[in-house]
């Protein structure tokens, strides 16, 4: 698995030393904006865990931190987009209040230094984009099955790109849809060791968010593979986010 | 090693069972002779917030030499799949199975938990019991409030930490260490001079002979040196007990999820139900600028919000108001809010009140534990009626508009009346509400939740030899009280008769129990604490088929000239002051609590510093500091 603190991150298009001092004008509190990799282990805690990590992180480390008013007063932190439990990222959004100016290093260290390497801050900026902005996630996703075979890896790089009609299921409904406009520039690949490598762009859109396991599943469906054995598994990171264009990075 | 991609597969809340905490300890295997595997025989959210576990963790973890990692039960779901991919229970730091480990220590806070500790034991390959154990078998050690009668578990346990652990598990760590290093460790020695340590009790080198009826006749020593009674430990000067700068931080949610300052050990009161309350005599206090420090070092270390100020009876800390002080210097501006759980009606007040809500409280909760006056004075509780409406009255001028009642059911001398009187006590609460002119208006008035649990007699208490109800009377009981509560603002929770019974079994057990909790283990019997995996029914039958009686252990009573199975145990309270207490109790005569009169309990003997028992500081030439509050 690729380490976060090796990847290749995108640059960093702010300066590290000058401080984020736009003020929010009604309640005089700054907005940031911060990128950072959720890996290893802590691939196994929800959203909601990872919401309360942050903020006894941000607490730990002194930060300026900014507290809701009311009866019970907590930091306000809204993320760009979900992850499911078991699945890696290198390149989580998430906004954060402060109630004072900070340079983007500072914020960085100070995090980075009371978390273990498995959460760590790789950004810091104004915002650039609205966080609704964010249309288009790359992941990595990795299968390591006994049948996995270079014919395989074909044969599925095929099905992700024609029209792929799945079961989708929300609370309430259970429908068919064809999930192929959410796939962008799908590729996979035959990795040496019984494992198959799928690289694509999936859709993050609040309305038509595709989850990684979409294909998996497309695929253990059509292939009959199963992954609820123990010489089988998956794996899922998400590599980085862009604007509708699939292009332009998202900060 | 562990591929957390095929064992976490399917399983719920993962974040059980990847370890990785910020705050966990981890060291060089190499550079380590003593490894100690931390064992809480119930889930992750529950052992994770047990502070007793915190302290031994960070206390072993002190040494270099030594490393102690944790260990929970894994959910029957997790159980399934450790059995399909043949994984044997791990450890959380290192991922090592627990049969590498020198020792496998467990936490005993609760007989219901007994089944867990078998659980695990089998899902790590060590054999149950000890006696087919070798040498290169971990050593298993218990300790915790149960092990003040240790005698269900003697078949399973090399050896119980008697009392507090914090001085004395690192010395046993010492003596193993020294004994390996000058090549005299065998398991039977070990044994031997642990045993001379103080605090410890192996139970194989104690013979219990039994009479025709049941009864114990009496122990016999296998060795001439050993201890007749083992005497708990204590750390005697508490403001110098190891404090765990350092503390390993859930990622998921667990039930205590804050910091647990603890601010004194023990409690002065004495009633005459709780096992609490006699076995962890003396009471000993820190003083408040020490635990002002550490809290604070503990929200650097943490980032948590809530910090809960921990003991038997916190507003007995008689420096509780200098204590609040110090903290709210510092955690309001930081929106850290204080909780002070275990508040007694008759010390609650409006100073305190103020001190604590000023963020995020929630219900306020009393314990007056009995309906009437008469039944709390035979219980010792020695809360008065007007003293609960009057800590009440202070909770509701202060906005709240909850409440919650803790009683019990099945005291010695109860009577209907009694049981009338914890619903006109009910609704004497709710009254005193709309009486209350600074009430917090609308928002639907007043909820009281009562939760009455069923009297369960507890080794050295007054009440150890007492009958308990039998299931038909405590549910007699229940329905008893369901019918007299008619006010509909008064919520009522009762708990399940049949697992106090269960309980009161293992409670005041003896070593014939280890028969049954084997065939249970066999049965595939687990979290028995848990009500989705109990079953009253399938424990009668392992009654049946192992030939015990639960009759003995609970509706039969105890006589006070029997030779009781924890005799073998000093937790330094005597059996004379019992049987008086017991006496009094039928007398209905109340007991001074400590800070009031001495009643010479005996837990004097022991020592201590900073603590309310006379005699405890007469003997070390001090006399006792004013009470401030």
């Amino acid at each position: 698995m690729v380490q976060p603190n090796t990847f290749p991150l995108r640059e960093n298009r702010c300066p590290e030393d000058q401080l984020m001092d736009e003020y929010h004008p009604q309640n005089e509190t700054i907005t940031v904006r911060i990128g950072f990799a959720k890996t290893g282990l802590l691939r196994f805690i929800s959203h909601l865990d990872l919401q309360k990590t942050m903020k006894r992180a941000f607490l730990r480390a002194d930060l300026p931190v900014w507290f809701s008013e009311g009866y019970n007063p907590h930091p306000k932190m809204v993320f760009a987009t979900p992850l499911s439990v078991g699945m890696e990222s290198l390149c989580e959004f998430a906004d954060i209040r402060l109630t004072k100016p900070i340079t983007p290093r500072m914020l960085k260290d100070s995090f980075n230094r009371v978390m273990d390497g498995n959460l760590t801050v790789w950004h810091a900026s104004t915002p650039v984009f609205k966080l609704t902005d964010a249309y288009w996630s790359s992941y990595e996703i990795v299968l390591v099955h006994p049948n996995a075979s270079p014919s395989l890896a074909l044969e599925m790089d095929s099905l992700y790109k024609g029209p792929l009609p799945v079961v989708k299921r929300t609370k309430s409904t259970e429908k068919e849809v064809d999930i192929s406009p959410f796939i962008r520039i799908p590729s996979v690949s035959y990795e040496e060791v019984g494992a198959i490598r799928i690289r694509c762009q999936l859709c993050v859109s609040n309305t038509d968010f595709l989850n990684p396991s979409y294909l998996i599943a497309a695929a253990s469906s059509r292939f009959g593979l199963s992954f609820d054995r123990a010489d089988s598994h998956w794996s899922v990171l998400r590599t980085d986010l862009f604007l509708k264009d699939g292009v332009t990075p998202f900060l | 090693m562990l591929n957390y991609d095929i064992i976490l597969k399917n399983i719920s809340k993962p974040g059980r069972y990847i370890g990785g905490e910020i705050g966990q300890t981890v060291k060089d295997k190499s550079s380590v002779h003593c490894r100690w595997a931390f064992c809480f025989p119930d889930c992750y959210e529950i052992g994770m917030s047990n502070l007793g576990l915190r302290l031994l963790y960070s206390s072993l973890n002190a040494r270099d030499d030594v490393w102690c990692e944790r260990c929970f039960a894994p959910w029957p779901d997790m159980e399934q799949r450790m059995r399909e991919t043949a994984t044997p229970l791990w450890a959380l730091e290192s991922g090592d199975p627990l049969s590498l480990f020198d020792f496998v220590a467990f936490s005993l806070g609760y007989e219901l938990s007994y089944t867990n500790v078998l659980y695990m034991l089998e899902l790590a390959g060590i054999p149950l019991l000890s006696c087919d154990r070798g040498e290169d078998d971990p050593i298993v050690i218990g300790g915790g409030c149960c092990t003040y009668n240790p005698e269900p578990l003697a078949d399973f346990f090399d050896l119980f930490s008697i009392g507090e652990g914090e001085e004395s598990l690192p010395e046993l760590s010492d003596l193993y260490l020294s004994m390996k290093k000058d090549g005299s460790y065998t398991k039977e020695a070990f044994l031997r001079k642990a045993s001379e340590l103080g605090g410890f009790y192996v139970p194989s080198f104690y013979q219990v002979h039994y009479h025709p009826d049941g009864t114990i006749a009496g122990f016999e020593k296998k060795y001439d040196e050993l201890p007749d009674t083992v005497q708990k430990r204590i750390i005697r000067n508490f403001d110098k007990a190891h404090f765990p700068s350092k503390t390993y931080i859930p990622y998921i949610d667990t039930v205590q999820d804050r910091i647990m300052l603890e601010v004194m050990r023990g409690c002065p009161r004495g009633c005459r139900f709780c096992q609490a309350g006699m076995v962890y005599r003396p009471v000993r206090e820190k003083t408040p600028e020490l635990l002002n420090e550490q809290a604070k070092c503990l929200y650097e270390a943490t980032g948590y919000e809530e910090i809960s100020l921990s003991s038997l009876s916190v507003s007995d800390y008689t420096r509780l108001s200098r204590l609040t002080e110090l903290l709210l210097e510092w955690t309001d501006e930081r929106r850290v809010s204080l909780a002070l759980p275990s508040l007694r009606a008759d010390t609650f007040t409006k100073e305190l009140m103020d001190r604590i809500s000023t963020i995020r409280t929630s219900t306020l909760t009393f314990a007056p534990e009995a309906g009437t006056q008469r039944l709390r004075d035979v219980i010792n509780k020695n809360v008065t009626e007007e003293e609960i409406l009057r800590a009440c009255q202070v909770a509701f001028s202060a906005g709240k508009n909850q409440v919650k009642l803790y009683f019990m059911i099945g005291h010695p001398t109860e009577t209907n009346e009694d049981l009338s009187g914890i619903s006109e006590l009910s609704s004497d609460v709710v009254h005193s509400f709309y009486q209350c002119p600074d009430r917090e208006r609308g928002r639907g008035g007043i909820q009281v939740t009562l939760s009455v649990a069923a009297f369960v007699p507890k080794p050295f208490t007054p009440f150890q030899w007492e009958k308990q109800d039998s299931l038909e009377e405590t549910e007699r009981k229940q329905q008893y009280l369901r019918s007299v509560i008619t006010d509909r603002k008064v919520k009522y929770n009762y708990h399940d008769a049949k697992v106090g019974r269960i309980e009161a079994v293992f409670a005041r057990g003896d070593r014939k129990l280890g028969r049954a909790l084997l065939e249970a283990r066999r049965r595939g019997f687990r979290f028995d604490a848990w009500e989705e995996y109990f079953s009253y029914q399938a424990w009668m039958d392992v009654f049946r088929d192992t030939e015990i009686d639960p009759d003995y252990y609970t509706t039969r009573g105890f006589g006070e000239d029997e030779i009781l199975p924890w005799d073998l145990i000093d937790c330094g309270i005597t059996k004379a002051f019992l049987k008086e207490e017991r006496h009094r109790a039928y007398a209905g005569l109340v007991t001074p609590n400590c800070m009031e009169h001495c009643s010479g309990c005996g837990a004097a003997k022991l020592g201590g510093e900073e603590t309310w028992c006379n005699r405890t500081l007469s003997r070390c030439g001090k006399t006792a500091a004013p009470k401030t509050n």
